[in-house]
């Protein structure tokens, strides 16, 4: 993109992202979803739309989209309402989607982000409401005359979070996507799968000269599956929109179409040709009640988002941020991280723990997706290392066998004759004496300068103390006694 | 002793008490509506299993069980109610030929009551119109006189209860569907409570005024039919739930009878006021306290009833495009085309009319001035019912301002068919139980206008409204309307000419 552009103009962008809920089935009816089956399959009378049925309100939907309310810290409407959108189109079964128009669920709230070099911002919402997906017609092949639809996917229960229009980048969009994405997934409410479809994004995208406080106008993108097509759309976008004021032009309202391939945006109408979606209050659905007693309970069991996660471990257990971010970037692994510190009696546990965890845990889980070893065991390795009752080097003997599946690190070492140290006052010195006198050779040998005989008798005093003894330690006990 | 002149409680007593085969009771039904169904066109499909549901009755009762409170009871069902099996058209081109692959839950609620399903019934199209002429499968006759039209939409259920073809009937009544022909046709309509009975399975017209309700010839035929349909429906999100029904009245000291003035005024035929009056008389004479009553916004209830109905209307309509099933439109050019074709060819006049009326009163820049003002005068007019409700027990006055008319005198004149529910409106708007029963009989004037013989003496109907969920004070009123009235019990519909062939 030209700097130069960004030098002139203040881009001006709002996100609007569809979520579809994971829940067990639809939003209406007790039909299941899953992407990539065979189609109208997943469907039932109230999928189809046939005449005579009714929408039932699936209860596991609201209480997603409630959790994405209190992760988000938005303001939950007790009493919302339903509405019909109206429009024509083969993909949609009734003529209307079940959408929520002026009285949405969910207004306000925020989602915070990291920037590239660390900087923390905050996009704040207008609101989130819940509706209905559409089905999917799919065209045959150039030339025929007809077009499939599939009704799988309509009836999905879908969220739809718009942003304020207070998103000045590309960038900035995309690092707002991606923190979205997170919570989403955290919350474990929707698999966010851009490619998929399970999470869909539409951006207007309007520029004005910097300094300007008036808006531009807008434009509306579609068809951005993927966070490559986001950004390059709006990048795009935006320098579209200055040519054609620097040619003295004006943007035109319109919704656009994005096209990945040719990396172009194409009209697919403008405002003149905007419909009237003619909404009106659901007459099927009684008012969506809320009571606060139920947010309560949902608050409860709502997980802690990534980013205050990070700066929690950064404050309770003094990791560093680098290390923090590991494990808000790998969810599961914070509550095992952290029970394991309970279990081993205390934050105080922490740094060692997360070291642990991150070098001699983190490669198999990533790979297996497992934790093999016992948050129990892992707790319990640590604190005879931490205790003196096992040496470093035992301790990852015994945690080799520990992620080979064996347990109890306290048996394990115990019977492998391993618990315990060898320090000074233990005869560590009668011993290293008693190698000595046992071979004046090699004494001799150090004493003339072949200062290499040292890894002999110090290995010699570990094979005799079984790894027991503190390896620093009888380093310098034996440089002592050779010089 | 012939069936077709029994109730449905003595058909079901005597079914259950083997003095009578379910067999035998549909075999005569089924051969009166083979008689007289070319003449009034009351029934759109009859149930070819019927004779097969009647003989699983029959094994059920030799076998000792109960076959539950219908037992081999048929019952008509109005064709804007799905049903397995059959075809359910809405008498509407635009769904003919097709099939539910379900059950309405009030059909399924039958059949578990051991009710047979007879067939389905004529109407105006999508329950829109109040003469059942709007049906693009020809008119309805009204059984006390063909040339009479039978009420609407629910005419087909009407004339075939009224002419002895079913002892029982449903019909659906958004703005007085049940009522006015129940009205037209000397028998019981209730509209119930909203909420009361399950709509799944119902095509949609105005979703917030729809309900089903029955059609019969007395007091406990409709009393007993209406607790096999009433019920909470999970499948429902607006059917109430037995926590959100009142707890029935305790009887205390003489009914008091909401005599609703704005219903005895202008607009009001002399000899449907004549009948009404004097049914009344015989209540206050019987001990009944009669009061003086006001709805004042109950005159605006045709205007913003056919504003949010139409709005509902418009809306509910929507899915009938021509992709998914039932009538598409053939040689279309494009997606455009498709759908304007498919809803030109498909739907009637009437049925256009108001999916207009409605696309325009839900039209950015209108919705304020036409939907929302109409939902707040609806309002007003639900304070206004309940405010009635603490002086009296129930609210009565005419069912409909005229006896029936002749077919053909008010088709081309919308607003005056429209008018034709302007009492029945008010309770579909406050979501009130109202049930019209027979009072009398007048001179029916409006006939003369084809200038075909005497001026026939038609039914007149009574309308009683009563505080939501408070159906069995309906019922009751019913009932001592009948022991009020004996006469009027014994008087059944002659039996209509025979079309020559």
């Amino acid at each position: 993109m030209n700097p130069a552009v960004l030098d002139r103009y203040e881009p001006v962008i709002g996100l609007e992202v569809h979520a579809q809920l994971a829940t067990a089935t639809k939003m209406f009816t007790a039909v299941p979803y899953r992407f990539g089956v065979e189609p109208n399959t997943l469907v039932d009378p109230v999928v189809l739309g046939l005449p005579g049925v009714l929408p039932v309100v699936n209860r596991e939907a609201v209480a997603f989209a409630v959790k994405l309310a209190l992760a988000v810290g938005g303001r939950i409407r007790h009493r919302s309402r339903f509405a019909r959108k109206h429009y024509f189109y083969p993909d949609l079964p009734k003529g209307y989607q079940i959408s929520q128009y002026d009285e949405p669920y969910c207004e306000g709230g925020a989602i915070e982000f990291e920037t590239a070099d660390g900087a923390r911002r905050r996009v704040t919402l207008t609101r989130i409401h819940l509706e209905e997906d559409s089905g999917k017609n799919m065209h045959a092949d150039a030339g025929a005359n007809f077009s499939l639809v599939d009704f799988n996917r309509a009836g999905v229960p879908l969220v739809e979070i718009v942003s304020e229009p207070v998103i000045g980048s590309a960038a900035e969009a995309v690092g707002y996507l991606k923190a979205l994405r997170q919570i989403l997934r955290t919350l474990g409410i929707c698999d966010g799968n851009l490619e998929e479809g399970s999470m869909r994004c539409d951006a207007n995208v309007s520029i004005r000269p910097r300094g300007a406080s008036k808006l531009g106008t807008r434009t509306e993108m579609k068809n951005l599956n993927s966070f490559k097509a986001v950004s390059d759309a709006i990048e795009y976008e935006i320098e579209r929109q200055a040519g054609v004021l620097d040619a003295g032009g004006t943007v035109v309202q319109a919704t656009l179409l994005w096209d990945p391939a040719l990396g172009q945006t194409k009209v697919l109408r403008t405002k003149e040709e905007a419909e009237d979606y003619r909404y009106f209050p659901e007459p099927d659905l009684p008012p969506l009640e809320i009571p606060q007693a139920w947010i309560d309970e949902l608050a409860e069991r709502t997980p802690e988002l990534p980013l205050a996660l990070k700066d929690r471990l950064v404050a309770s257990y003094q990791l560093t941020p680098y290390d923090a971010e590991i494990f808000m970037n790998n969810l599961e692994l914070a509550p095992y991280f952290e029970r394991a510190v309970s279990l081993a009696g205390g934050p105080a546990f922490g740094k060692k723990l997360a070291n642990w965890i991150l070098t001699e845990l983190l490669g198999t889980f990533r790979d297996t997706g497992k934790l093999p070893v016992t948050a129990e065991d892992l707790a319990a390795l640590v604190v005879m290392v931490e205790g003196g009752e096992l040496t470093g080097r035992n301790a990852k003997d015994v945690f080799a066998r520990l992620l080979a599946g064996e347990r109890d690190p306290r048996a394990l070492a115990a019977a492998a004759g391993l618990l315990g140290s060898v320090g000074a006052d233990d005869g560590l010195e009668a011993m290293c004496r008693e190698l000595m006198d046992a071979n004046p050779a090699q004494v001799e040998k150090y004493r003339k300068g072949k200062t290499n005989v040292l890894g002999f008798f110090v290995g010699e005093v570990m094979k005799r103390t079984r790894g027991k003894a503190d390896a620093a330690a009888v380093t310098a006990l034996l440089k002592d006694l050779l010089s | 002793m012939d069936p077709c002149s029994l109730t449905a409680v003595q058909i079901a007593r005597a079914v259950k008490a083997r003095e009578l085969t379910a067999v035998a009771v549909w075999e005569a039904f089924e051969a009166r509506i083979r008689r007289f169904n070319p003449t009034l066109n009351a029934f759109l499909h009859v149930n070819p299993q019927a004779a097969a549901e009647a003989a699983a009755i029959d094994a059920r009762v030799a076998a000792g069980e109960d076959p539950g409170p219908l037992a081999g009871v048929p019952v008509a069902v109005k064709d804007n109610i799905v049903t397995c099996g059959m075809p359910t058209t809405c008498a509407s081109r635009i769904l003919e030929g097709w099939v539910s692959p379900y059950d309405a839950t009030v059909v399924k609620n039958l059949r578990a009551a051991g009710a047979v399903i007879a067939g389905k019934t004529n109407l105006d199209e999508f329950a829109m119109g109040g003469s059942n002429e709007n049906s693009a499968f020809g008119p309805v006759r009204n059984p006390w006189d063909p040339r009479a039209v039978p009420g609407g939409s629910s005419g087909g259920s009407a004339a075939a209860v009224a002419a002895r073809l079913v002892p029982l009937a449903l019909g659906s009544d958004t703005g007085g569907s049940v009522r006015q022909p129940a009205s037209f046709c000397h028998l019981h309509g209730l509209k119930p409570t909203y909420g009361r009975v399950s709509r799944h399975g119902l095509v949609a017209f105005a979703s917030s005024l729809d309900q089903i309700g029955p059609l019969t010839r007395t007091a406990d035929d409709a009393a007993l039919l209406h607790g096999v349909l009433a019920g909470h429906d999970p499948h429902d999100a607006t059917s109430l739930r037995p926590d959100q029904l009142p707890s029935p009245p305790a009887p205390d000291g003489p009914l008091r009878v909401g005599v609703v003035r704005e219903f005895l005024a202008e607009g009001l035929d002399p000899g449907v006021r004549e009948v009404v009056e004097a049914a009344l008389a015989k209540w206050k004479a019987a001990g009944a306290t009669l009061v003086d009553v006001s709805l004042p916004s109950a005159g605006f209830g045709i205007a913003i009833y056919y504003l949010l109905a139409t709005s509902e209307a418009s809306s509910n309509l929507s899915r009938y495009d021509g992709v998914r099933y039932a009538f598409r439109a053939a040689d279309a050019r494009n997606l455009e085309d498709l759908y304007s074709r498919t809803r030109g060819q498909g739907f009637g006049a009437e049925v256009k009319r108001r999916i207009l009326l409605g696309t325009y009163a839900l039209s950015a820049g209108w919705y304020d001035a036409y939907y929302r003002k109409a939902q707040q005068v609806r309002t007003l007019i639900r304070r206004e019912v309940a405010a009635a409700f603490e002086t009296c027990d129930v609210l009565a006055g005419p069912t409909v301002p005229t006896p029936p008319f002749a077919l053909g005198a008010l088709i081309d004149d919308p607003l005056s068919m429209y008018l034709s529910d302007m009492y029945a409106v008010v309770a579909n708007l406050a979501g009130v139980p109202a049930l019209s029963v027979p009072a009398g009989f007048t001179r029916a004037e409006g006939m003369t206008a084809d200038g075909v013989g005497a001026i026939p003496t038609l039914p007149v109907g009574l309308q009683v409204m009563a505080r939501p969920g408070h159906e069995e004070t309906l019922f009751a009123f019913a009932r001592g309307q009948e022991a009020l009235a004996p006469e009027l019990g014994g008087r059944v519909a002659p039996d209509p000419e025979e079309v020559s062939r």
